[in-house]
């Protein structure tokens, strides 16, 4: 059955002109937020927070309230399931998943989801000739879709002031998610969260494609067949092809980190791009070429992968040459001799076995991310006093609210903290009200800024 | 120097699919040198060449065939058509929900999404649709995708790209003579699934939207529990309401001479214990319908059934002409007749217009053809109960 599979997803790649790396915003990106939210505590924390449905809790943005938001969301195809209705409306996992998609929109700030861990580098475009430079600039002049020379490293743009869904934005339309006073704003900020969570979720993602971790930008400028602006990822367009939105797999696991830098990169070398790097060639950074004569070993771009000691260049002396595979079995590349000349490729059935087996690790990092974005919580308990404590705080500020039965908040104090008071916040009980709410908004021990909230239902 | 990896895909079709000049760019690494590049002549050059051979938007290789039985790859743009009919019964399955959607892509290198353009439509009574051709692209955009959904409500939705069952590729769409077969819901599949599955969107948003508190409480680990209900997974032999009564038994009994848009009812979904279909009269009043629900019970259950209904219809007669036990019932401008095979275990009600059913007789004839074929296909040899 694999075998059958497989082979009609070789009919639909021998369809698909040329190569691709990374993964596409509102397939892949949006399937992989999907599947995060899934596996992640955010359905849990919105029916806490007073959003019943959960992951489809109907959720409103007021197309009135965010006119250039709706214009980015119009960029979306509601096939892929990230677009409100005429008013605005869709569920929790659809903003979520629009968050992910719209990470790309301007093109501009996809030149901001590369980081390569070995030299701290984003993008950099890569030089295309002199007349494909002059085709671009003709491009530019009309308008038309253009290649930005830089980009910050994905790393410093999830917290970059320029980017419109970096950290801060989360935080706050969290807090405020749950502090706003009427049902209405707080949907409105909910969504807005998730989108940012989205957003956020997709920058890391994309570090989960070889290319964009081992500063290949060059294997960005395949041609993929939609005229002569379609330049892409080989990768990237095989993952939309193999999985769409639809099936990408779930997290094989969830990766827990205690900074949101830890994700993407950290010193001992777990986070996302540390582990592609290492562990997969992009196109333009395979073995150099060789002449087996010579019977020196094919030069590495970078130290990892590394190669074994022996390359079996009898197998690869046949047609289709031998495949590379890594210790699990995975196939790295395939290499071939030919007129004595060493080579080394990554054909689709390869990359479609490492996509088989990046997309759960990906996922798992997202699940963790989101994990990690929601990890504030608080207790509440009630006697004659309400009483807020919560762990691993630093400073910032602590709300208290109480919801009556109309669903309005309102706040019962609100005062600075340095973290170590115990408890938080210690307020009378008041008389009336349905439901009591706190939300902190600071630092953590470890200085990461949180958002932690709690909530309770209130008996009288 | 870094060799070009090699590729193996072909990469004839989809440069440009044949729609216009191939202006693909070389892959040669080389730093640019910007003074050419800037230099006003060169640049206008270029431009003329560029805008008269390479600035009209373009499709890619659409990945599916353009008939089912052809080799050759269809066109993005459409026009698409075909048929949707019962997994089951292969009854055509009138007035299901058609939304085309086409994606948009532009940007070099970093892609962005560039908007999308649907199409919403039904299918008509013989479960026939078509899609038009696309009239036009944004400008600087390409067409990358088209996405057709199918949804009707008791049923599992279709989409183009995607098989429900595994999420996997599905690779029998055809843009041409396209044949869905739709399977009827069941209890155990799952809602959630189900709404990601359909995507979003005004038309579909308004359709699936009773299925979100099932999704969310699936989310929060709740199941339905209790017997298992999904249909077919009863004991004995399957069956369902549209294999009791068809279009032509209607018009041979009342001579009527238009259409019929069919599917089970909106009230309740299909289940182990029950079945429905509506034969809704097209371009006519709903005095021209006629429905049958059906419940396939254990005997005394089947009884307690058929009691419900002496005491919730509105003018009840019993008359005991159809099967073990039967009644006519009256209620305005709608006839009824309901009957008990106790043997089988099964009940029967049958719902029609006054139009269509001029008399009650009509109705009483037209059960006794369903309960003639609920014998045909439940003999008691086989074990019917």
């Amino acid at each position: 059955m694999k075998r059958i599979n497989g082979l009609a997803l070789g009919a639909v790649l021998a369809l698909m002109p040329a190569t691709a790396q990374a993964w596409e915003p509102a397939t892949t990106q949006a399937g992989l937020a999907e599947q995060a939210a899934l596996s992640s505590r955010l359905h849990k924390r919105l029916v806490t927070l007073g959003f019943n449905g959960g992951l489809f809790e109907p959720l409103t943005i007021p197309p009135a309230d965010a006119p250039s938001l709706m214009a980015a969301l119009k960029l979306l195809s509601p096939t892929h399931g990230a677009v409100p209705d005429g008013r605005g409306r869709q569920v929790a996992l659809g903003w979520l998943a629009a968050g992910a998609a719209l990470a790309d929109v301007p093109a501009a700030h996809g030149a901001n989801h590369f980081y390569d861990p070995r030299t701290g580098r984003g993008w950099s475009s890569p030089g295309r000739g002199l007349g494909n430079t002059i085709t671009d600039k003709v491009r530019e002049a009309l308008g038309r879709a253009a290649v930005p020379e830089s980009g910050q490293p994905a790393v410093a743009w999830v917290t970059a002031k320029a980017n419109p869904f970096n950290l801060d934005a989360f935080l706050d339309q969290y807090a405020k998610a749950v502090s706003a006073a009427t049902p209405g704003e707080r949907s409105r900020h909910m969504a807005a969260a998730l989108i940012a969570a989205g957003a956020i979720m997709h920058v890391l993602g994309d570090l989960g494609a070889p290319s964009r971790v081992r500063g290949d930008e060059a294997a960005h400028l395949a041609p993929l067949g939609g005229g002569p602006d379609d330049l892409g990822s080989r990768m990237e367009r095989a993952a939309a092809l193999a999985y769409g939105r639809l099936g990408v797999p779930a997290p094989s696991r969830t990766i827990t980190r205690t900074r949101l830098r830890d994700f993407f990169t950290s010193k001992d070398g777990g986070g996302l791009a540390d582990l592609i790097e290492r562990s997969y060639f992009s196109p333009n950074t395979l073995p150099r070429s060789s002449r087996v004569s010579s019977e020196i070993k094919p030069k590495l771009e970078r130290p990892l992968p590394a190669l074994p000691s022996r390359l079996n260049i009898m197998a690869a002396n046949r047609d289709e040459g031998t495949v590379l595979r890594d210790a699990t079995g995975t196939c790295l590349a395939r290499y071939h001799v030919d007129h004595d000349i060493l080579s080394f490729s990554i054909e689709d059935d390869c990359m479609l076995e490492q996509l088989a087996v990046i997309l759960p690790e990906v996922a798992a990092y997202e699940t963790g991310l989101l994990d990690f974005l929601l990890r504030g919580e608080l207790s509440i308990s009630v006697s004659d006093r309400i009483v807020v404590s919560g762990k691993g705080l630093g400073a910032g500020t602590i709300e208290v609210l109480v919801e009556d039965n109309r669903g309005i908040r309102t706040r019962l104090t609100s005062a600075a903290t340095n973290g170590s008071n115990e408890p938080l916040a210690s307020v009378p009980a008041p008389s009336t009200g349905g439901r009591l709410l706190a939300v902190f908004h600071g630092a953590d021990k470890a200085g990461e800024p949180i958002v932690a909230v709690g909530a309770m239902p209130l008996a009288h | 120097m870094t060799l070009t990896p090699h590729l193996s895909v072909s990469t004839t079709s989809g440069l440009g699919n044949g729609l216009g000049p191939v202006c693909n760019g070389r892959r040669t690494l080389l730093r640019p040198a910007r003074s050419v590049a800037n230099h006003p002549a060169y640049r206008l050059a270029i431009l003329v060449v560029l805008a008269a051979g390479c600035a009209a938007s373009a499709n890619r290789t659409a990945p599916f065939r353009v008939r089912p039985d052809a080799a050759d790859p269809g066109s993005l743009q459409g026009p698409f058509d075909g048929r949707v009919v019962d997994v089951t019964t292969h009854a055509p399955i009138a007035g299901a929900l058609v939304y085309g959607a086409w994606t948009f892509e532009r940007g070099t290198a970093l892609l962005e999404p560039a908007g999308s353009k649907e199409f919403v439509a039904s299918t008509d009574a013989a479960g026939y649709y078509k899609v038009p051709t696309l009239g036009g692209v944004p400008s600087g955009a390409r067409v990358t995708e088209f996405t057709l959904m199918i949804y009707k409500r008791g049923y599992i939705a279709y989409r183009s790209d995607r098989r429900f069952s595994d999420l996997g590729l599905r690779m029998d769409f055809a843009q041409h003579a396209n044949q869905v077969l739709l399977e009827r819901w069941r209890t155990e599949l799952s809602h959630s699934r189900h709404l990601r599955f359909v995507g979003s969107g005004t038309a579909v948003a308004l359709l699936t939207q009773w299925e979100l508190a099932d999704a969310s409480a699936e989310l929060d680990g709740k199941r339905p529990q209790g017997d298992d209900v999904r249909p077919g997974r009863g004991e004995g032999t399957y069956i369902v309401a549209a294999q009791l009564l068809t279009e032509t038994d209607i018009k041979n009994r009342t001579k009527y001479d238009g259409g019929f848009e069919t599917g089970p009812l909106q009230d309740e979904p299909d289940t182990a214990n029950y079945s429905s279909q509506h034969f809704k009269a097209l371009a006519r009043p709903e005095t021209w319908d006629i429905a049958i629900r059906m419940w396939k019970l254990d005997a005394g259950k089947a009884q307690e059934r058929y009691e419900e209904l002496l005491t919730q219809l509105p003018g009840i007669a019993e008359k005991d002409e159809v099967g073990s036990r039967s009644f006519v019932a009256t209620e305005g401008e709608i006839r009824g007749v309901g009957f008990l095979d106790a043997p089988r275990g099964i009940v029967v009600l049958i719902t029609c217009g006054i139009s269509q059913c001029s008399s009650i007789d009509d109705a009483t004839s037209l059960s006794k053809t369903v309960y003639d074929r609920v014998k045909t296909l439940l003999p008691m040899s086989l074990g019917g109960k």
